[in-house]
């Protein structure tokens, strides 16, 4: 898992089928110091994340493709978690 | 998948009773770089990779990594996490060829 | 799922038994400052495309095994191109951030 910010969204016609009607958000994976940290991923939002929200990423592609109801769909990475105002402690 | 060039190869007898038989080379990544895409910008990094397709020394080949590179094996148990599966005809970056086999 | 740019193509001469009238994409992954630059991309890939996606089109690459599971037969493929993105909205800081 990882933390990341939400950045942004995307809108898409020509995708694979398992995509319809779902909603793909750009998530920016941080560090600690929520400095960008990688590349910028496009995720699934099962629980309705708000733009620059702190979350949780998971790259569970298996409960991704139970969630989206189409075992041949290549999603993996998904929002698990909302990450509170100040959930994060960085130690 | 990446483009690698192929720069030699290597012979293990001794191995993961699995891999009898295959055939390993040694590629180099080769890189598509967007400020000058006419040339490829090489790797730092080589890899050893299974070869079943027959590529030779100097051929541009299209590796697979990772977990996925296993389903590229006959046999699902191979230990595989790099495999050719294409020799590569034309690469074609911005409407211009830039490699074209020999 | 990455975002990238397509930038060319790949054809093959010889190809593992698994592929058959394959579709392949050089194209550039974005890294975490490439919304904002329109550079600074990750090293270049090649994805397997069944949609259709051009040079200049901006896609959504997936990669590692789950790029693998739209194909019925197994086939080592590590990068799928799964959407062609027609909008992108991005942006890099808070405005407003919550203190």
């Amino acid at each position: 898992m990882r933390l990341a910010r939400i950045r942004g969204y995307v809108t898409s016609t020509v995708k694979h089928p398992s995509f319809e009607r779902c909603r793909l958000l750009i998530a920016q994976p941080v560090d600690d110091k929520d400095v960008p940290d990688g590349s910028p991923q496009i995720v699934l939002d099962p629980l309705g994340a708000a733009i620059h929200e702190k979350v949780l990423l998971c790259s569970d592609g298996s409960w991704a493709r139970d969630y989206l109801g189409d075992p041949r769909s290549p999603a993996r990475w998904w929002i698990m978690g909302i990450v509170d105002p100040k959930g994060h402690l960085a130690l | 998948m990446i483009l690698a060039r192929v720069e030699g190869s290597v012979v293990a007898t001794k191995k993961n009773a699995k891999m009898t038989g295959s055939k390993f080379l040694f590629v180099r990544p080769l890189l598509v770089d967007p400020a000058n895409p006419a040339n490829f910008k090489t790797g730092n990094n080589t890899l050893v990779v299974v070869d079943e397709l027959g590529a030779g020394e100097g051929d541009v080949v299209l590796v697979a990594q990772g977990s996925s590179a296993r389903l590229g094996a006959k046999d699902k148990d191979t230990p595989l996490d790099a495999v050719v599966i294409g020799i590569v005809d034309t690469v074609d970056v911005n409407k211009q060829i830039v490699y074209r086999v020999q | 799922m990455r975002i990238a740019t397509v930038i060319g193509r790949v054809t093959l001469s010889v190809r593992h038994r698994s592929l058959k009238g394959e579709r392949l994409l050089v194209v550039l992954p974005w890294g975490p400052k490439t919304a904002i630059t329109g550079k600074d991309h990750d090293y270049s890939i090649v994805a397997y495309d069944e949609l259709g996606a051009g040079v200049g089109s901006t896609v959504a690459v997936s990669e590692s095994t789950e790029a693998t599971r739209p194909f019925g037969e197994p086939t080592p493929v590590d990068a799928y191109c799964a959407a062609l993105i027609d909008t992108l909205f991005y942006q890099a800081e808070d405005p407003r951030p919550v203190t």
